[in-house]
C-alpha cells in the first residue's frame, strides 16, 4: 500500500521549515575541529 | 558508606518518583501519554535523546573501558555527526508530518501490515532483552562493589522507572531524563576535579598524560583498515554511521524522543544537539577513566576489581599461587610507581635521551603489572570457570574507596540516573509499539481513546516487570556495554535498510521490504559465524542485503 496523495504532500512539503543548512555545515566543521584536535592530542602525549 | 550518601541517594529516588507523578498531569490522552502532546521544546528533547543513550552501561563501562584500554573507544561515534544531519533532512521531518506513534507504524502505510508487524517485533524482542540488561548493568556491579543485594538492587532500579514511566508517560520520563542528564554530567565533572586535584604533589595535567600516553592510553584515533578490528577510525566512521542511523532513525525509543518535539524543526535541532556533543562527551567519559589509570599509579589498585571473584580465587584450588601473585603484584606496583615518578622528574629537568630512558622503563614497569593482573585473571578463569572482565567494576569501585562523603552518593546517584533515564526510554518505546502497533492494530481496533490510554499504562508496568526480572537473572553478560550493542547490530542495520527502501525508491514493493529483511539479518548471522570482523560493521552489511534484496524482489515482482 503506498501513501495517499494527501499523506505523501503532508509528509514531503517542507516550505515552512527553517532552512538549518548552515548549521549542518557548521556540524561538520566542528566535527572536523574535534578529530584533528583528539588526534592531535593523542600524538602529543602518546609520541 | 556514609548516611550522608545513602540521602542523597534515597532523596534522588523520591524525587524522580514524586516529579513523575506531578507529570501525570495532563497526559489523560494517549497522544499526550506517549507522545507529550508533541509540546516539548528542543533542548528538552534533545537532553532527553542524549540521556537515553547514555545508560548506566555507558557510564560504567566506558569509565572502565578508559582505565583498561584507553580512549579507542570513542572512534565508534565518528559516524554520529553524519548520522544526525542525514535524519535530519530525511528521516525525522518524514516521521513528523506522518504524525505516527511509531516509526514501524508509517512502513504499513508504505508497504504493507506484515511488514510493519514484523519490524515492531524485531523491535519488541531486540530491546525488551536490552532494558533488562540496561537495568543489571548497574544492579550487578553496585551489589558486588557496595555489597548490596542483587535483586534489591534491581528492584531500586526498576521499581522507581516503571512508576513514573507508567503514570507520567513520555512527559515524565523527557523531563526526568533532562535533570538526570544534568546529575550524570555535574557528578563526572566533579570526578574530573577531584581526581585532577588528588594528583601527587609534583604531578601536573600535563604530567598524567604523558604517563597516559605512555601506557597507551591516548591513543585517540587508529587508521588500520583492519576489518577484525573493533573500533577504528574507519569502522567508526562507516559501521558507526550505519549503527547511528539504525538507532536514531528506525529504534522507537529515540524516535518518540524526537516526535515529543514541539515542531519539526524542533526534532531536527533535538538531534543536532548530540551532533555537536556527544564526541566530545564520550571523550570526557573515557578521559575520567584514563585519569582513574593514573590515579592508580600512585595509589595502590586491587590485583582484580571484581570482589566476587578475587574472593573465589583466594579460596579456590589456586589459592597459594594467587596469594604469590598478590606479592608479585604488590612489588610490580611499587616499581611502576617509582617509574612513574622517575618518568615525571626527567621531564622536570633531564634531556631527551633521559626522557626517552625513564619512558621506556616506566612502559615496561606498566606491562609487568599488566601481566600480573593477566596471570590473576587467567587463575580466576580457571577457579570459576569462566571468562574474567572486571572492566564494569573499575569506577564504582573507585568511587566507592576514593571519593569523599557526598560525591559518593552524587557519583552513585548519577549511576541510577543513568540507568533509569534509558530504561524509561525503553519501557515508553516497548509500550508504545505494543499497543499502537499490535494491540490497537489487531487485538482491539476502535476503541475509546481512554481505553488505550489504560492499556497503556498496563503495558508499560507489564514491560517494567519484564525488564526488572530479566535485569536479576541478566548477571554475567561479561562486557556489558558491548552486549548491547552487538544486540542492536544484528536488527539496526536491517531495519535501516527498509527505511532506506520506503523513502528512497520508489518501485519498492512490500514484498521486497519484507524478505530484504530476512536476507539482512540472514546476511549478518552469516558475516558473524563465518568472519571475525568487528561488529560495527554489521549495520553496514544489514542495509545492503536489505536494499540489494529488496530491489532484486521488487524488480522481478513488481507491484500492480
Amino acid at each position: 500500500m503506498t501513501p495517499q496523495p494527501d499523506d505523501v504532500r503532508r509528509v514531503l512539503d517542507t516550505r515552512g521549515d527553517e532552512p538549518l543548512a548552515a548549521t549542518y555545515v557548521a556540524v561538520v566543521v566542528v566535527e572536523a575541529v574535534v578529530l584533528a584536535a583528539l588526534w592531535l592530542f593523542s600524538r602529543h602525549f602518546s609520541g | 558508606m556514609h548516611p550522608l550518601d545513602w540521602i542523597i541517594i534515597g532523596g534522588y529516588l523520591v524525587w524522580v518518583v514524586y516529579d513523575g507523578l506531578k507529570r501525570a498531569r495532563g497526559t489523560d490522552k494517549v497522544e499526550g501519554y506517549f507522545l507529550a502532546g508533541r509540546s516539548l521544546p528542543w533542548w528538552a528533547v534533545g537532553l532527553s535523546v542524549m540521556a537515553t543513550q547514555m545508560s548506566a552501561i555507558t557510564l560504567v563501562g566506558t569509565t572502565g573501558q578508559g582505565y583498561a584500554g584507553g580512549l579507542g573507544l570513542v572512534q565508534m561515534y565518528f559516524g554520529l555527526p553524519l548520522a544526525m544531519i542525514i535524519l535530519s533532512v530525511t528521516l525525522v521531518p518524514f516521521l513528523y508530518r506522518a504524525r505516527v506513534f511509531t516509526a514501524y507504524e508509517y512502513l504499513e502505510r508504505r508497504f504493507d501490515r506484515k511488514t510493519r508487524a514484523l519490524t515492531s517485533l524485531i523491535f519488541l524482542v531486540s530491546r525488551g532483552l536490552a532494558v533488562g540488561v540496561i537495568i543489571s548493568a548497574p544492579a550487578v556491579v553496585l551489589s558486588v562493589v557496595l555489597g548490596w543485594n542483587l535483586t534489591l538492587t534491581a528492584l531500586a532500579i526498576g521499581v522507581p522507572t516503571t512508576c513514573y514511566t507508567m503514570l507520567g508517560g513520555v512527559q515524565a520520563v523527557a523531563w526526568a531524563d533532562v535533570k538526570q542528564m544534568v546529575i550524570i554530567v555535574g557528578g563526572l565533572l566533579a570526578v574530573v576535579a577531584a581526581l585532577v586535584l588528588g594528583l601527587p604533589g609534583g604531578v601536573g595535567l600535563g604530567d598524567a598524560m604523558h604517563l597516559a600516553g605512555a601506557a597507551g592510553r591516548l591513543t585517540a584515533i587508529d587508521f588500520t583498515p583492519d576489518l577484525n578490528q573493533t573500533y577504528t577510525f574507519w569502522s567508526g566512521l562507516f559501521g558507526g554511521l550505519f549503527l547511528m542511523l539504525g538507532y536514531f532513525g528506525c529504534d522507537q525509543s529515540q524516535v518518540q524522543r524526537h516526535l515529543t518535539a514541539d515542531s519539526v524543526d524542533a526534532a531536527r535541532r533535538s538531534l543536532l544537539m548530540s551532533a555537536y556533543w556527544k564526541i566530545p562527551l564520550q571523550a570526557l567519559i573515557l578521559l575520567t577513566g584514563v585519569l582513574v589509570f593514573v590515579f592508580h599509579l600512585f595509589q595502590a589498585p586491587p590485583m582484580l576489581f571484581n570482589p566476587v571473584r578475587d574472593a573465589a580465587a583466594r579460596t579456590g584450588g589456586g589459592a597459594a599461587e594467587y596469594a604469590g601473585l598478590e606479592r608479585e603484584f604488590e612489588e610490580a606496583f611499587a616499581a611502576r610507581r617509582t617509574a612513574a615518578g622517575e618518568m615525571v622528574a626527567a621531564r622536570r629537568g633531564g634531556s631527551a635521551g633521559g626522557i626517552a630512558e625513564a619512558r621506556a622503563a616506566f612502559a615496561a614497569s606498566q606491562q609487568r603489572v599488566g601481566a600480573v593482573r593477566g596471570r590473576a585473571a587467567g587463575l580466576v578463569e580457571e577457579a570459576t570457570g569462566e571468562e574474567y572482565s572486571d572492566v564494569n567494576y573499575v569506577f564504582p569501585t573507585f568511587i566507592i574507596t576514593h571519593l569523599p562523603v557526598g560525591l559518593v552518593g552524587l557519583l552513585i546517584a548519577a549511576i541510577f540516573a543513568a540507568a533509569m533515564s534509558s530504561a524509561a526510554a525503553e519501557l515508553a518505546a516497548l509500550s508504545t509499539t505494543s499497543v499502537i502497533d499490535f494491540y490497537r492494530r489487531y487485538l482491539n481496533r476502535g476503541a475509546a481513546d481512554r481505553h488505550y490510554l489504560r492499556a497503556s499504562k498496563v503495558a508499560t508496568a507489564l514491560w517494567g516487570v519484564v525488564a526488572t526480572v530479566f535485569a536479576v537473572f541478566a548477571a554475567n553478560l561479561g562486557s556489558l556495554i558491548e552486549v548491547v550493542n552487538q544486540v542492536g547490530s544484528y536488527f539496526y542495520g536491517s531495519l535501516l535498510g527498509v527505511f532506506v527502501l520506503a523513502l528512497g525508491f520508489r518501485r519498492a514493493t512490500a514484498n521486497g521490504a519484507f524478505l530484504g529483511l530476512f536476507a539482512g539479518m540472514g546476511s549478518v548471522a552469516l558475516v558473524e559465524s563465518v568472519a571475525d570482523v568487528s561488529f560495527l560493521w554489521n549495520n553496514v552489511v544489514g542495509t545492503a542485503a536489505v536494499v540489494l534484496v529488496g530491489l532484486a524482489v521488487s524488480w522481478l515482482q513488481p507491484a500492480d
